[in-house]
């Protein structure tokens, strides 16, 4: 809790309204709060306020956010949220790709707004790889290389297993499909067939580990992006 | 199917015409013993009048040189042949035809005007409707947070909530219209871009569902998939759309305890998916016309909605090739179907 209290955070946004509101209900968890209305001072600030995350606009009118995004990136890798009005999957994966951490469109609730930043500012904590992970009614022992749903032990495939550890590590946080190719199989998702793969490993995974695979409640699809694991139940 | 029916719209005018020609011929050939034939000229020009008023000038052109032709045939002697006894009926066939293109002119000038006025009339209709619908949403939450503002001191927690909670849902309400709108301009530019790629239905549909996670937390819906259902080549957000919307009437025009059937059938080189409700039905004779953008069914009891939602789902399935159709169940309520083609 004294850890959550100190961490401070940069919106950036050229709409006043949008930042007095985050400003207004990130302070009330507890965050310090910092902004930006252009993408120059969200640039210095980046720097000289030493935020712990950003939370960033796509459509600033001095530069794109998506090269403020590449511009931190080059000498950071502090987490940045991109909150936006652009819908098209194409503007999400460009941003995620130039190193974004995750990805909200306008309109938004703040609820998920903090949940999305819980979930990547876990991203900063260490991890302990000799550990127990859990989400919900699934565990995962890493040391061990067991997965147990509902305390019953699932059998998964070796993938399955890849598949299920990245997504429980980054819990909360969007992987795009070329993050989860290149990880669990060091494939590119332009190689033919490779995208096919993953959503029949996905699709079986879903039949081990959820209450109904029809309608999935920890691996959740993000359209033309890739997955999610749902990690506050 | 399409493509004939509108071939046979564009001929239909001029085999009118045809007819038109032909019976003040008849009615020539009855009288020219009576009338001098320049005199039954004025007949023909009356065919051309209504041809151009009704159809325009193509028609009324092809009218008019038809005229002619028939008149210098069957009514100028000598009768049967093109050719003339007396050469002052080449000016009467001269001056017929400039006139005939003339009137035609003007009567189809007038006729685009009207037309003209009609579209800007449903214009106007259309942008009243809309901005009706975008301020309904807007005054409620305009009133919630008033309320909140003004007399805050005077409210219990629970009426506090309650408020918020309108101006949320409405304000959710609002931003959805504002993406069928959008949408809509799109399709209605033709600037929709339908990004296909292979996807897998049971995914598209359980991605959906969990939007409509809090709508459907008491209903039962299901879903029968094969478990050997091909990949269809489709674009995973708008047909999450299109589902979100059929299942949107369908919880909207079905009482809680009925069930939602989704079922989903595999042909050779199509697939069929089906969303069936056991809910309030459609009249027979609307149930193209829900298709049309912002047509609604007039019921007695007010559902709210803006008729975009249907009208958007064709023009997503239709650029993928496909088609959507509605119709009523034997016992109760409505299947909407909807067929892509594989590949």
């Amino acid at each position: 809790m004294t850890e959550k209290q100190s961490l401070r955070i940069l919106v950036v946004d050229d709409e006043k309204a949008i930042r007095s509101f985050l400003k207004a209900s990130l302070s009330s968890h507890g965050y310090n709060v910092f902004e930006s209305a252009t993408a120059e001072e969200a640039l210095e600030k980046s720097v000289s306020a030493h935020p712990d995350a950003i939370i960033l606009d796509l459509g600033l009118p001095d530069m794109d956010g998506l090269e403020v995004t590449k511009e931190i990136r080059k000498r950071s890798k502090i987490p940045i949220i991109i909150l936006s009005v652009r819908e098209e999957a194409m503007d999400k994966v460009s941003a995620l790709d130039a190193g974004a951490d995750d990805y909200l469109t306008k309109p938004f609730s703040t609820r998920e707004l903090l949940a999305r930043l819980r979930a990547v500012m876990r991203r900063l904590l260490p991890s302990n790889k000799e550990e127990v992970l859990r989400v919900g009614r699934i565990s995962i022992d890493i040391p061990n290389h067991q997965v147990k749903v509902s305390e019953k032990e699932a059998d998964l495939t070796p993938t399955e297993y890849d598949i299920l550890k990245l997504l429980i590590l980054s819990a909360g946080k969007v992987l795009t499909h070329r993050q989860i190719l290149q990880e669990v199989w060091n494939k590119n998702e332009d190689l033919e067939g490779v995208l096919h793969l993953l959503r029949v490993t996905i699709s079986n995974l879903r039949g081990k580990i959820e209450p109904n695979p029809d309608r999935p409640t920890y691996i959740l699809t993000e359209p033309g992006i890739g997955y999610r694991l749902r990690s506050e139940h | 199917m399409q493509k004939t029916k509108t071939i046979r719209k564009k001929i239909y005018p001029y085999l009118i015409s045809i007819g038109l020609v032909f019976i003040m011929t008849l009615f020539g050939e009855f009288v020219k013993r009576k009338l001098e034939p320049t005199n039954i000229v004025m007949f023909y020009l009356l065919a051309v009048v209504i041809a151009a008023i009704r159809w325009g000038q193509g028609p009324a052109i092809v009218t008019s040189i038809l005229s002619v032709l028939a008149f210098d045939f069957f009514l100028v002697p000598p009768y049967l042949t093109l050719s003339v006894a007396d050469l002052e009926y080449i000016f009467t066939f001269i001056a017929f035809l400039i006139v005939g293109v003339i009137v035609s002119t003007l009567a189809s000038k007038t006729r685009e005007q009207v037309i003209q006025r009609q579209k800007e009339k449903l214009q106007t209709a259309l942008l009243s409707s809309i901005s009706h619908d975008l301020r309904t949403p807007l005054s409620s939450v305009t009133g919630s947070l008033s309320v909140l503002l003004d007399n805050d001191a005077g409210l219990d927690d629970a009426t506090r909530k309650e408020l918020l909670e309108t101006a949320f849902a409405e304000s959710d309400r609002l931003n959805r219209l504002v993406g069928n709108l959008l949408d809509m301009t799109r399709m209605e530019a033709g600037a929709l871009q339908i990004n296909r790629k292979a996807c897998e239905l049971r995914d598209v549909l359980g991605v959906t569902l969990e939007q409509l996670k809090e709508k459907i937390e008491a209903r039962n819906i299901r879903i029968d998939i094969p478990k050997d259902f091909p990949e269809i080549s489709m674009d995973f957000l708008f047909m999450m759309k299109v589902f979100f919307n059929l299942l949107d009437n369908a919880l909207k025009y079905s009482p809680v305890h009925t069930p939602i059937d989704i079922k989903a059938t595999a042909f050779k080189d199509k697939v069929r998916i089906e969303v069936k409700d056991q809910g309030i039905g459609i009249p027979q004779g609307d149930l193209k016309r829900i298709f049309e953008k912002f047509y609604r069914v007039e019921r007695p009891q007010k559902i709210s909605g803006t008729g975009l939602g249907l009208s958007i789902c064709k023009g997503i399935i239709e650029a993928h090739g496909g088609q959507i159709t509605a119709e009523n169940n034997l016992n109760r309520g409505t299947t909407f179907i909807i067929t892509i083609p594989l590949a």
